[in-house]
């Protein structure tokens, strides 16, 4: 009777054995990745992010207003400055987020390497910074966003250069020297022209990004030049100036204007058909990407050095 | 544990064992059959999903190279709104449907929540657009397009890279996980096969064991009783059928020891018995005194085989009654005193005369015409045996048992042949007792003749024999009487007076 029972019970031990395997087997097949779901989904706390614009001309406004809208989006506090183009109150600002401990800092620097100091600083306190529209000298940035002005400036070029026939007299208006966006938007403009031998560039002057700049030196240049057949200016405001002082001329709708950035005024002069072209950048697409891949470097993703905004060609 | 196993449940529990690694076996493939079957079911899933985002980013560039032909060829209304209008209208379509879909997991669901939101800005650019271009503001209906929907596309890419990374890796995720149950289940196969052997091989060798050595130690003891070792076995102290084998075998060696040992003693005391009849026989045959004979036969007859008690009837001259003329011990001797007889049919000694055939009563409480015997109060069995000479019956040879069963047939077949034998030997004493007598009468006559003969004259003759016959008979008075030819009475020619003193 007794071995009947203990091979019973043996039965029985040796049927669970393989029941509790073939559970087992089933339940690791089944529950696939369980365990990596991502577990803490969002930071409890939101982060702080500082938006640095060196001036709060329209192109930064809007570039503000898409940074805000992705803050927004991805829960982010924002916290804004200008400097009005001062370098030494950029620099403030700079130290104020410091001071704040913010987790990074979009910044279009007033000048590329005079706040570079300031942003190691900032860096070495463990906050991460990120450039827009113009780079800063400096190794400590994560990543540069901005758009590929050397391909906008070609891009106005061959337009420029298509509109007046591929030949004649044409004037190019410079933005900030030492500025990045000057530099680019010049480089691909004059590698533009090169391709055209009848096109000559009978003047090159530097109007600061500013319309009455642009007024003035365009003034000036048209003086000098009796034949003007086209004008690229580095941004909107310059052009704009430029078809002001051309208008005071009288001698507006001799020349065909090409301008950079697409800002509300610039497109508004394109629909009077004052302005013949602009180049199209995406201010608010770059105040996103800034916030956007700040977050994103915060969660531990990696960044690529450079990030390029697309830039399209406006036409009247 | 396995010692306390029957051999059927031994092997039992090895179809059970081979049960278990069969179903094993085939739940392992089963297991498998699912692990590939969701591996199928997650890729196939996941190429669907990949099909529905294709679709929908082809429907999103659908609207946007109508809206970028708009722009380029500057016409608003009619023709190209409906274009656009059903443009939009399929990718809302799309993307409503992408939205009905089971949703895998929470980043999915986000990720599709985002893919709505941001269709939904697309359909109010779409829409603000085409509300710019009807102003003319052909311009700024360009920058928007360039870039507030480029935003929204690179937004919208960037979703639909998310969720595509999410298919792709759940589509990893299940070939990762069946890959590895199929490594799993490989390495638990080969194990099972392992396993099967190795434990195969050791139980069956263990079993095998288990039956051959017990069986051997069978077969030892077995070998040990076909030679005749009767002695004492232990019984193998296995729990299974062979344990079982040896008790009983145990059981039946001791009874064959005993029946062995009973038949020796039988033939022992056969041959005794045998030996008893040679003997009693051939003393009989030396003794001519009857009653002296039948004593020595019953002494003997108790003596030699242990009897309780033994005695002898012989018919009486009228043959009525058997009188007892011979018996053992005191009961004996007082009932010989007291003239102990026994009708004719009476009783077992009545009936073997009557039937003059044996008869054997093993238990006497059992037999009705049983006949109690004060004298003989332990009485268990008996048996009387007629003593014959051919058909007549002399008397009765009469055995008592104080043990119950103590009288078998062999022992009435034995008593039979004494009691045969006695018959002669009784026949033989009585013949010569008359042989005897008779030659002691012929002896007499002759010397009665010779004295006659010695006589000179009639009467002296005639005297001596009258006194010799007188002598001789022992009768009181003897006399002679002559009778004359032709006389009626005769006349008295000598009278010799005798007497016998």
């Amino acid at each position: 009777m007794f071995g009947k029972k203990s091979s019973i019970v043996l039965g029985f031990i040796l049927l669970l054995i393989v029941l509790v395997a073939l559970v087992g087997c089933s339940i690791t097949a089944s529950n696939p990745g369980e365990s990596d779901t991502p577990s803490g989904a969002e930071t409890a706390v939101p982060l702080r992010i500082g938006l640095l614009a060196p001036e709060n001309s329209p192109f930064f406004v809007t570039l503000q207003e898409g940074a805000q809208e992705a803050a927004n989006r991805l829960n982010v506090n924002l916290i804004v400055r200008d400097a009005g183009n001062d370098i030494a109150k950029q620099n403030e600002q700079i130290q104020e987020m410091i001071d704040m401990g913010v987790n990074a800092i979009v910044i279009t620097a007033v000048d590329s390497t005079a706040v570079a100091e300031k942003i190691e600083a900032a860096a070495a306190a463990g906050i991460a910074i990120f450039t827009v529209d113009r780079s800063v000298d400096s190794n400590v940035v994560v990543s540069h966003i901005a758009s590929d002005n050397t391909a906008g400036g070609k891009m106005a070029g061959d337009y420029l250069a298509e509109t007046i026939g591929k030949q004649g007299s044409v004037v190019e208006l410079e933005g900030i020297a030492g500025t990045s966006a000057a530099q680019d938007r010049g480089a691909g403009f004059n590698q533009a022209m090169a391709t055209y031998p009848n096109i000559t560039i009978v003047a090159k002057e530097v109007a600061n990004f500013n319309r009455e700049e642009g007024q003035t030196v365009f003034a000036q240049i048209l003086a000098d030049q009796p034949t003007i057949n086209g004008v690229f200016a580095h941004n909107d405001e310059m052009i704009l100036g430029a078809i002001a002082a051309a208008e005071e001329a009288g001698r507006a709708n001799d020349i065909i204007f090409v301008g950079f950035d697409a800002v509300d005024d610039a497109v508004a002069a394109l629909e009077t058909g004052s302005l013949t072209a602009t180049i199209a950048q995406q201010p608010a697409e770059m105040g996103r990407l800034g916030v956007e891949n700040a977050v994103k470097y915060l969660q531990g993703e990696t960044i690529p050095d450079n990030i390029a905004v697309d830039l399209a060609l406006i036409t009247r | 544990m396995i010692r306390n196993l029957s051999l059927g449940q031994r092997i039992g529990l090895g179809f059970l064992l081979i049960g278990l690694l069969v179903l094993l076996a085939s739940g392992l493939g089963l297991a498998l059959t699912g692990s590939v079957t969701r591996t199928i079911t997650a890729t196939q899933s996941g190429l669907q999903q990949f099909d529905d985002l294709a679709h929908l980013e082809r429907t999103w560039a659908d609207v946007a190279a109508v809206v970028d032909r708009m722009l380029l060829t500057r016409q608003t209304g009619g023709a190209i709104e409906d274009e656009l209008q059903t443009a939009v209208t399929e990718f809302e379509q799309q993307l409503t449907a992408l939205g009905a879909q089971p949703v895998t997991n929470e980043q999915n669901a986000t990720t599709i929540e985002t893919l709505q939101l941001l269709g939904q800005q697309l359909t109010d650019l779409v829409n603000e657009i085409t509300a710019v271009s009807r102003q003319g503001s052909w311009s700024r209906a360009q920058v928007i397009r360039h870039t507030e929907m480029s935003s929204l596309q690179r937004r919208f890419e960037e979703s639909l890279a998310v969720y595509r990374t999410s298919i792709q890796s759940s589509v990893d995720t299940a070939v990762t996980e069946s890959a590895q149950a199929q490594n799993f289940l490989r390495l638990i196969w080969t194990g099972t096969v392992v396993l099967a052997v190795v434990v195969g091989t050791v139980a069956g060798w263990w079993v095998m064991r288990s039956i051959t050595v017990p069986v051997n130690a069978l077969i030892a003891q077995t070998r040990r009783v076909t030679e005749r070792d009767f002695r004492e076995i232990t019984p193998l102290t296995y729990q299974d059928e062979i344990g079982e084998l040896s008790r009983a075998f145990v059981e039946m060696t001791n009874l064959l020891r005993e029946s062995y040992s009973e038949l020796e003693q039988r033939v022992a005391d056969r041959t005794r018995a045998l030996l008893t009849s040679t003997q009693v026989s051939r003393q009989l045959t030396t003794i001519l005194d009857q009653n002296k004979l039948i004593q020595e036969v019953v002494t003997q007859i108790n003596a030699a085989f242990d009897y309780y008690h033994t005695h002898i009837y012989l018919f009486d001259a009228d043959k009525v009654n058997l009188v007892m003329v011979a018996g053992t011990g005191e009961a004996g001797q007082q009932m010989l005193a007291q003239g102990h007889k026994i009708q004719q049919g009476k009783g077992l000694v009545g009936r073997a005369a009557d039937q003059a055939a044996p008869v054997l009563v093993s238990d006497v409480s059992q037999a009705q015409d049983w006949l109690p015997n004060p004298l003989l109060p332990e009485t268990k069995s008996e048996t009387a045996v007629p003593i014959l000479i051919g058909e007549e019956v002399l008397g009765v040879l009469d055995v008592q048992h104080n043990v119950l069963n103590g009288l078998q047939q062999a022992d009435v077949d034995l008593l039979q042949s004494i009691a045969n034998q006695v018959a002669i030997a009784l026949r033989n004493a009585r013949l010569y007792q008359e042989l005897d007598a008779q030659a002691r009468r012929a002896t007499l006559i002759n010397d009665i003749n010779q004295k006659i003969l010695s006589t000179t004259d009639m009467e002296t003759a005639m005297k001596v024999a009258i006194r010799e016959i007188g002598q001789l008979t022992g009768a009181a008075q003897t006399s002679i009487r002559l009778q004359t030819a032709g006389g009626t009475n005769g006349r008295l020619a000598a009278e010799v007076e005798g007497s016998h003193e």
